[in-house]
């Protein structure tokens, strides 16, 4: 077994190295104005504290920037086109997994049977295998009767196949973990998907290639557009990750190098390679930290490097899709499993033979979560600050004459929170005018509408940013109190919700934005003009998360699907309103009620 | 796509019922090669995936060492 992840290139550790630079800079700048700042009426605990927190949330936030930018420059020379590379797929023999869980399985059988007609389209001979581990009766029949179905419409029972695991061990990477076990020997490649992906021939045909064209590919990984959303805040996102997505994708890939990212899902994987590295095991103790591994696409990322094997991620593969959460709540539901998942990485940091930025990209994990409770400390240390602040001596020395007055230090909070808001928003509109130049708006209705989408999506996660904020903080302080949350199955299709259905899963951030506010309003009346913009939307927040729900039209975030609907979409759409009409309603059967919890 | 779980859950059975009809329209060959689930299962081909040994080495801290690298030559 190889055991020496590669070394990174120059052009890998130059990148690195400067965005390094650039967080610490930032941070560093940051905490030295709230320092200045704090120190004006003499050093308290409160300083320090704030000093800390600025320079870890502000080094975070110059890290995403930094990301941003890192991609902003184009590539150097085109990316070879392998969408109509020639393959000799007798050696070549690939296999697409689809893992299942109480999914829905019309919606996701249809999707087969569009993936399955592209294939044949781009003369792609693929074996397809749908890996279930629906447990209750009642979802299985639907699923053999979904399976039914799309064997009738493919006439592909040479190649399409479908198992049902009696032991759900491991969850979805124990899933294909044991389909590797026992069918694995069969295939040279593995495309991985979720029930909500789909994938064009063409994109499997170019990964497919790559793979071929380089026998150290371990795994590599397609960037997925967002597809089907209807609500304000889906199309939002949607367009977020259509229009931003592939410049920080760029960034993130010229920053991991050949240890790059593994998202779980429409990805190729070289099976040796997969399965000499990444059999996992189980993590001693109870979850949330121990247990079967959660996010288990970032540790088999990291496996497969350990042992000498690339990991590449690929923006410019066209032809893959998945779908998002359309609205917060669904959105903070997805949020709280990778929550956990990711706080459980900590328990990998010092695993054995990683490459160095394999663990940066777990502690990136960690800290993408970790940073909500900081900044939730920094607002309530500058409050707690502000009330325990002492009263100014304007007459420090004995027989003074005149007063003196502590200088006036608003202009450097100005200039820290106008610093902060930069980071987030300079990289967003250096990628809209850098695709204004480069003629990219073109695909999302022009430079007028493209402007008007960017604003709109910024104006609109900064309003929800409090919300979201809160949500996260509550879930890493249940990873850390050790509640486990499971991992429940996708919720896909949840859609509008009513000002009740939003009322109640948000009531205590609601509860704790009147209690800020008026802690605000009662000890430290000057920090209101500062603390409001979190305050008012956390009161607030039914109805923005009710209000994002709403559907709206498809000239809103305008992305190039909406235009031109790519062939595999548009098949999957013909097949799943066929099979739906197909449907008779049956009233008398009772509605299973919650989402379903997938056993371990 | 829209259709939530409950409701998929709600029309598998008549989903079960009303593709019976088709299915043996379109394939009528098919019903006795699909009557069986197991028969749906991929081909063996059995491939080794050991696990892999992901825990910190526990590392005893050797004060001595230390000693010998900041003093060398003293016999320590």
């Amino acid at each position: 077994m190889r055991r020496a992840h590669m070394r990174p290139d120059p052009a890998t550790v130059r990148t690195r190295s400067l965005a390094i630079s650039f967080a610490c800079l930032a941070a560093f700048s940051a905490s030295a104005l709230i320092l200045e700042a704090g120190l004006q009426d003499g050093f308290q605990v409160w300083d320090a504290l704030r000093f800390i927190l600025v320079l870890l949330t502000t080094a975070w936030l110059a890290w995403g920037a930094a990301l941003g930018l890192t991609g902003l420059k184009g590539r150097r020379e085109a990316a070879e086109d392998f969408s109509k590379a020639e393959i000799d797929f007798d050696t070549a023999k690939t296999v697409v997994l689809v893992p299942i869980c109480n999914e829905d399985p019309v919606a996701t059988f249809a999707r087969i049977a569009a993936m399955d007609r592209s294939f044949q389209e781009a003369a792609l001979p693929l074996d397809i295998v749908i890996l279930s581990d629906t447990r209750a009766p009642e979802g299985q029949a639907a699923e053999h009767a979904a399976f039914r179905r799309l064997i009738a419409e493919t006439k592909g029972r040479d190649h399409i196949y479908y198992r049902n695991r009696t032991d759900n061990r491991g969850r979805k990477a124990g899933n294909v973990e044991d389909f590797i076990r026992t069918s694995g020997g069969a295939y040279k490649y593995a495309v991985t998907l979720d029930a909500d992906s789909l994938m064009s021939g063409a994109a499997l045909r170019a990964m497919i290639a790559r793979m071929e064209a380089d026998p150290n590919l371990g795994l590599l990984q397609t960037l997925p557009k967002i597809i089907g959303a209807r609500s304000f805040f889906g199309r939002a996102m949607q367009f977020s990750a259509a229009f931003h997505g592939p410049v920080f994708t760029r960034g993130l890939e010229r920053m991991q190098g050949a240890t790059g990212p593994y998202w779980g899902h429409n990805a190729i994987v070289r099976i040796t390679a997969f399965a000499q590295s990444c059999g996992l095991p189980t993590l001693d103790g109870p979850p949330p930290f121990g247990g079967h591994i959660l996010s288990h696409d970032y540790v088999e990322a990291a496996l497969l490097a350990r042992n000498g094997w690339k990991v590449q991620a690929d923006s410019t593969i066209d032809g893959s899709y998945e779908e998002g959460p359309e609205n917060i709540i669904s959105y903070a539901k997805r949020d709280r499993r990778w929550c956990q998942g990711n706080l459980q990485h900590s328990r990998l940091l010092l695993t054995p033979g990683l490459a160095g930025w394999s663990r940066v990209v777990f502690v990136q994990g960690i800290s993408a979560y970790l940073v909500s409770i900081l900044w939730a400390a920094f607002l309530i240390t500058t409050v707690i600050g502000t009330i325990l602040a002492p009263e100014p001596d304007y007459f420090p020395q004995p027989y003074q004459l005149f007063p003196v007055f502590p200088s006036d230090r608003s202009r450097e909070i100005m200039a820290l929170f106008l610093g902060i808001i930069g980071l987030l928003i300079l990289p967003k509109i250096a990628v809209l005018v850098g695709s204004a130049r480069a003629g990219r708006t073109a695909d999302f209705g022009g430079t007028a509408r493209a402007l008007g989408s960017v604003l709109t999506e910024i104006l609109m996660t900064s309003l929800l940013a409090p919300v979201l904020l809160a949500y996260q903080s509550r879930a890493v302080i249940q990873v850390l109190s050790r509640q486990d949350g499971g991992w429940p199955a996708n919720a896909r299709g949840e859609g509008q919700l009513s000002l009740i259905e939003a009322a109640r899963p948000s009531l205590w951030i609601v509860m704790i934005g009147v209690a800020a506010l008026f802690a605000t309003w009662t000890f430290a009346p000057d920090l209101m003009p500062w603390l409001l913009p979190v305050t008012l939307p956390m009161i607030v927040a039914p109805v923005l998360i009710a209000w994002t729900s709403r559907p709206v039209s498809a000239t809103r975030f305008t992305v190039a699907e909406d235009r031109v609907l790519p062939p595999v979409v548009s098949e999957f759409r013909d097949i799943h309103a066929r099979w739906c009409a197909e449907l008779t309603p049956a009233p008398t059967t009772p509605t299973p009620t919650g989402v379903p919890h997938v056993p371990a | 796509m829209a259709l939530s779980m409950g409701v998929q859950m709600t029309n598998a059975h008549t989903f079960t019922t009303s593709m019976e009809p088709e299915r043996e329209a379109t394939a009528p060959d098919m019903t006795t090669q699909m009557d069986s689930v197991e028969s749906w299962a991929p081909r063996a081909a059995p491939l080794e995936m050991p696990c892999q040994d992901i825990r910190p080495r526990a590392r005893k801290f050797e004060y001595r060492n230390l000693l010998r690298l900041i003093l060398p030559g003293q016999r320590i």
